[in-house]
C-alpha cells in the first residue's frame, strides 16, 4: 500500500512540476513582453524551477528518494501551491487589477518570492536526498 | 563520524520537508480563503437611504435643470450610468465597484464638473470646489484600496482575511449622493 502511495505520489509530484513550469514560464514570459523587463527576471524564477525538474528526472533511478513518503508529500504540496498561485494570476477575474493585462502581473509579481522559496526548498531537500543513501521511510 | 553525519542530514531533511508542508498548506488555504473572500459580492438594497435619497436627488436635478441647459450633461451623465443604474436586488463584485468608482471619477467629475459646470460662468465654483476636491480625493483612495485586493491582508483581530466590499460601496454610494447634492444646491443658487 505504501508502495503505491510512494510511487503515484512521485509520478504526480513530476507531472504537476511540468504544469507548474510550464505556466509559471508561459506567465514570465508574458509579463516580460508586457512591462519589456529584463530577462535576467525570467531566469532567476526559471532556474531554480529547472533543477528541481532535473532532480526529479534523476531520482527516477533512486530508491531512497522514491520511497521517501514524507519528502513526497512536502514537494506535491509545494508544487500545488505554485499551480495555484499560476492559475489565479491567469484566472481569478475577481481581482481588480486582472483586466489590465489580460493577467494580474501585480498579483504574480507579490507572488514570486514565495515561488522562488517553494522551489529552492524543494530543491535542497531533493539534493540532500541525493547526498544521503537513507531510506528514511524503511527506517520508520 | 559517517553515520553521525547522516544522522544530522537526515535531521536537516526532516525539518526541510516540514517547513515545506507548513509553508505550502498555509499559502494553499489562504488562496482558496483569499479567492472566496473576493468573490463575494454586495446586494443593493432598496431600504438603503443613499440609494433612495441618490435617485430622489437625480429627479429633483432633472425638475430643476429643465429651464437651465448648463445642467444637461452632468444629468445625462447621472442618468446613463453608474448607481442610478442599478436596480434592488443587483449583485455587485470587486470589478463591479471599480467600474462604478471609475466611472464617477472619469464621467461625473471631469466630463461632468470639470469640462462642464467649472468654466460655467453662472456658477459661483469658489464655493464648490473645496467639496469637489473632496469627493476627488475619496473617490482616488477607493481606486487604490480595490486594487488593494489582490493582495490579501490578514485581520490578526477577527482572525479572518479583511473584506472590504461592504464598506466601499458604501464609500462610493455616499460619494454619488455628496455629488448629487452638490449640484443639487447649484441648481438652487441659479
Amino acid at each position: 500500500m505504501k508502495q503505491i502511495i510512494n510511487s503515484f505520489l512521485f509520478y504526480c509530484k513530476i507531472i504537476l512540476l511540468l504544469i507548474a513550469f510550464t505556466l509559471t514560464l508561459y506567465i514570465i514570459f508574458s509579463m516580460n513582453a508586457y512591462y519589456r523587463h529584463d530577462v535576467v527576471n525570467m531566469f532567476l524564477v526559471g532556474l531554480p524551477l529547472f533543477l528541481v525538474l532535473l532532480f526529479f528526472v534523476f531520482s527516477i533511478f533512486k530508491d531512497n528518494i522514491k520511497e521517501n513518503l514524507l519528502f513526497n508529500i512536502a514537494s506535491v504540496l509545494g508544487i500545488i501551491a505554485i499551480i495555484i498561485i499560476d492559475y489565479r494570476t491567469i484566472f481569478d477575474k475577481n481581482m481588480v487589477l486582472w483586466q489590465n493585462g489580460k493577467m494580474n502581473f501585480y498579483y504574480f509579481n507579490s507572488a514570486l518570492n514565495e515561488i522562488k522559496i517553494f522551489s529552492y526548498i524543494i530543491f535542497t531537500g531533493n539534493l540532500l536526498l541525493f547526498i544521503t543513501n537513507n531510506k528514511m521511510s524503511n527506517k520508520e | 563520524m559517517k553515520a553521525f553525519l547522516k544522522e544530522y542530514l537526515d535531521i536537516i531533511i526532516y525539518t526541510i520537508c516540514g517547513i515545506l508542508i507548513i509553508f505550502s498548506s498555509y499559502n494553499i488555504i489562504i488562496n482558496i480563503k483569499h479567492a472566496n473572500y473576493i468573490n463575494n459580492k454586495v446586494t443593493v438594497s432598496d431600504i438603503d437611504n443613499n440609494f433612495k435619497k441618490f435617485k430622489d436627488n437625480v429627479i429633483k436635478i432633472e425638475n430643476f435643470a429643465q429651464d437651465d441647459k448648463s445642467f444637461d450633461t452632468v444629468l445625462r451623465l447621472l442618468k446613463n450610468d453608474g448607481i442610478y443604474k442599478l436596480l434592488p436586488g443587483d449583485k455587485l463584485g470587486y470589478t463591479d465597484l471599480y467600474h462604478l468608482n471609475n466611472y464617477f471619477i472619469d464621467s461625473l467629475i471631469n466630463n461632468g464638473y470639470i469640462s462642464n459646470l467649472k468654466i460655467n460662468e453662472k456658477i459661483n465654483n469658489t464655493i464648490y470646489e473645496k467639496y469637489m476636491n473632496n469627493l476627488i480625493y475619496d473617490a482616488n483612495y477607493i481606486t487604490r484600496e480595490l486594487e488593494n485586493n489582490s493582495n490579501y491582508q490578514y485581520d490578526v483581530f477577527n482572525n479572518k482575511i479583511r473584506d472590504t466590499i461592504v464598506e466601499e460601496y458604501q464609500m462610493i454610494l455616499k460619494n454619488y449622493l455628496d455629488f448629487s447634492y452638490i449640484i443639487l444646491e447649484m441648481c438652487g443658487n441659479l
